[in-house]
């Protein structure tokens, strides 16, 4: 029943999304409020289809095609939920709920406020309904088959892994939550005017999304850490480049934002940027869902869907674009600053962001691009975007350290970096250390020199403010930068100072890696849930040569999908990871593969937890702001409200 | 020549995974890994040899390292392998026509923006008070 019951609420949502957009475009005081009752209705409606598509998983009902697809009875109940937007249809549906939850928030609490706002709530349906029309039709996560099946096909053994299950939710918060600046840009393009008012409804939305958006690709960066390959945490896969655009046009969005509220400055700009955060969200989405771009996301690979959804694409991008054209040549702003005030900092953020923005879509983009032209194939791979988007960021970084102490308008050069005296004697110092310990390398020093700019920097602005009561702007910048800093200089430590040794090894004998001594002691096998596993013992021993730590990386292999996959064992501390694979050597004799012995492999990554915390902590420097500044703001509307009442 | 062997072996019997042992001398096994980031696992998606764990990779590890050890260079490895594989092997891409969009272009992005910026902020200038 199930089933049914979602499909139903799925068109329910639907409808409501259509009257949503219908009733928000008449320019009636009733047509309003039923517009933002249908934007409720519609959010419960969608919920209510995700929720009756994870009952299905739950049950393991195997006669509804997609869970015989991506679900088996011996998983854990957990995985089995999850596995619910762990594939196309029901990450679509995932979706299109975030997008009507945010649709019905947004229209409570900011669209009805304004003219601007209530075209806003008209767009949002008429998102909404696009999307969840392409569900109805082409991506119906509901289809029946008869007969049922006895059991499911399983699902991918990577993706059976916490990190990954919250991954997609957090990022889709953040993808998603760019429709909204998004459709108050059309807003403002309709009106034809926009405002510092427009600025202060819109930054909240824009700050929560971005916050979402960079907890979710952490989340990624993190499961890929420990489930793919050897522990790296960022491959420059075509997907992952998908989700960095929005974030890094998001974070100059964000920024530009700032300006025109403070002082009216960059409307178009801003409204533009709103316009291309979330084109790149969409594409982001595209490229994931459509197989578009062969990589290691790609676990649905359907080109005819991909066509409905590149339509989709068009339609949206499109009347946008065409409406900025048209309309954005009446925001006109008349600013004045100095080349080193406040604004001319967020233009260097600006300017690095959508270069970088550039430089990745470039490199995503260029392999198919040659391969259309028919051309000799080529990689577009991590040392061309290393390259290309390291030098940008420390640019942007030397102007980041620099913002906060800037001042608006008329900050000179002196007066910031009069202020920044030690943040330049701390950076120049990590500048000189790195040199020493690694010669040779010009991009690493200048990068942990970068890092500890910024770092210090923030500190110095934060030490200068610490007898002010400070706005929830002040902590989010506060926040967000040092967050930044942290995985900055996580990333450069990695870079630069990782080593690494692989060995093959018999029972007793001890690897050494620096001062690390690691002993394999053997394999044991071992029966999960639903894979078995080589297990192998590897003890650390401490300077003693006592054991310390006992580690227990796998080989496992699981039945269902016929995959094996590494299981890496990862001794975290504060200053670094040891992480710890093991393999099999193995031999082919006739059709039987023979395991000849075992290989060890060791890195130690120091500092790279700090990519995760410091990120994290950017992540939450921004929902801060963004819930923060819009829960104040409702508070003083309510009282605002009250006081005439009470007067009267 | 040897390589060629091992690799023509490799694809012969599929799982064969030759040990891989790090080369003696430390300063040859830092080029190692440096080149191993270098080039693209021709099976896998975006990952070099150097982060993946396919077979595959571990058999290019063990061909540039015997290359190494006898004594060729970073760039005679380079065109060996790209000889035998395309310049699809190579996550960077080499600078040529075909690619001179893709190396310029966000510098391009980058100056342009910066004279739009320069320029406006000129016009726009704080008058002195």
């Amino acid at each position: 029943m199930s089933a049914e019951l979602g499909f139903l609420s799925l068109l329910l949502a639907l409808g409501c999304a259509l009257l949503q957009s219908y009733a928000a475009f008449t320019k009636t005081p009733q047509g309003l409020a039923l517009a933002v009752s249908a934007s409720r209705a519609q959010a419960v409606a969608a919920l209510a289809s995700f929720l009756f598509l994870l009952a299905s998983f739950a049950a393991s009902d195997f006669s509804v095609t997609n869970v015989v697809a991506n679900s088996h009875s011996t998983k854990p109940m957990f995985f089995k939920i999850a596995a619910g937007w762990g594939n196309h249809e029901g990450s679509m549906l995932l979706w299109a709920m975030i997008l009507s939850l945010y649709g019905a928030f947004f229209a409570q609490f900011t669209g009805r406020k304004s003219v601007d706002g209530r075209f806003a709530i008209g767009v949002m349906g008429l998102l909404s309904a696009g999307v969840l029309a392409f569900i109805a039709l082409a991506s119906n996560p509901f289809w029946r088959q008869i007969p049922a099946a006895t059991d499911g096909r399983g699902l991918n053994p990577l993706l059976q892994d916490i990190g990954l299950i919250i991954h997609p939710p957090m990022l889709y918060l953040g993808y998603v939550g760019f429709a909204v600046p998004f459709a108050m840009a059309m807003g403002a393009l309709a009106k034809g005017t926009i405002d510092k008012e427009w600025a202060k409804r819109s930054r909240p939305w824009m700050l929560i999304a971005w916050g979402f958006l960079t907890w979710g690709i952490v989340l990624g960066s993190w499961w890929a850490y420990r489930e793919l390959g050897w522990g790296g945490y960022w491959f420059w896969d075509p997907v992952e480049n998908a989700s960095l655009l929005p974030w890094l046009v998001g974070a100059a969005l964000v920024h530009s934002t700032l300006v025109l509220e403070r002082r009216g400055g960059f409307p178009g700009w801003t409204v533009l940027l709103a316009i291309i955060t979330f084109s790149l969200s969409l594409i982001g989405t595209f490229i994931v869902r459509s197989g578009l771009l062969t990589s290691v996301h790609a676990f649905a690979v359907d080109p005819a869907r991909g066509l409905a959804i590149l339509i989709y694409l068009l339609v949206a991008i499109g009347s946008a674009m065409a409406l900025f054209v048209w309309r954005a040549k009446s925001f006109e702003a008349d600013i004045h600053f100095t080349p080193a005030s406040r604004e001319a900092m967020i233009l260097v953020n600006n300017l690095v962001m959508s270069s970088a923005a550039a430089a990745i879509f470039l490199g995503t983009l260029y392999p198919l691009l040659i391969d259309a032209i028919g051309a000799a194939p080529l990689s577009v791979g991590a040392p061309f975007f290393a390259a290309t988007a390291i030098p940008l960021f420390i640019i942007g970084m030397a102007a980041m350290g620099l913002a906060p102490l800037a001042i608006w308008r008329k900050g000179t050069l002196m007066q910031a970096l009069g202020q920044s005296r030690f943040a330049l004697g701390i950076a120049l110092a990590g500048i000189a250390l790195t040199i020493a310990l690694k010669p040779g390398s010009l991009m690493g020093p200048l990068a942990v020199g970068a890092a500890l700019w910024v770092g210090a920097g923030t500190v110095t602005y934060g030490v200068k403010q610490r007898k002010m009561r400070w706005t929830l702007d002040q902590w989010a910048m506060v926040l967000g930068h040092l967050g930044l800093a942290i995985a900055a200089l996580g990333m450069a430590s990695t870079a630069l100072f990782s080593t690494e040794v692989s060995q093959a090894v018999k029972p007793g004998e001890i690897v050494q890696l620096g001062k690390v001594q690691a002993r394999f002691d053997g394999i044991t096998g071992v029966r999960g849930p639903n894979f078995t596993a080589e297990r192998a013992q590897i003890s650390l021993l401490g300077e003693d040569g006592k054991v310390s730590r006992t580690l227990y990386p796998e080989r496992r292999f699981y039945p269902a999908s016929g995959m094996p996959t590494t299981e890496a064992a990862i001794d975290s501390h504060f200053l670094g990871d040891l992480h710890v694979t093991v393999s099999a050597l193995t031999e082919k004799e006739g059709e039987k593969t023979i395991v000849k012995g075992w290989a060890v492999r060791l890195f130690y990554r120091p500092l790279i937890g700090w990519i995760w915390v410091g990120a994290a902590l950017t992540g939450l420097g921004s929902l801060i702001g963004g819930f923060g500044i819009g829960w104040r703001r409702r508070r003083q509307n309510q009282t605002n409200a009250a006081q005439p009442q009470g007067a009267s | 020549m040897r390589a060629l062997l091992i690799l023509m072996a490799a694809l012969m019997l599929g799982a064969f995974v030759a040990p891989e042992r790090p080369l003696g001398d430390p300063a040859q096994e830092a080029r190692a890994l440096n080149l191993f980031k270098e080039l693209r696992c021709p099976t896998c998606i975006a990952q070099s040899i150097h982060d993946s764990n396919a077979d595959i990779a571990g058999d290019l590890r063990v061909i540039v390292r015997e290359q190494i050890a006898q004594g060729r260079t970073n760039e005679e490895i380079r065109n060996y392998l790209v000889a035998r594989y395309g310049d699809v092997i190579l996550l960077r891409p080499p600078v040529n026509g075909t690619t001179l969009p893709l190396w310029l272009g966000p510098w391009l992005i980058f100056l342009v923006g910066g004279g739009i910026v320069f320029v406006a902020m000129r016009r726009h200038r704080v008058k002195s008070d």
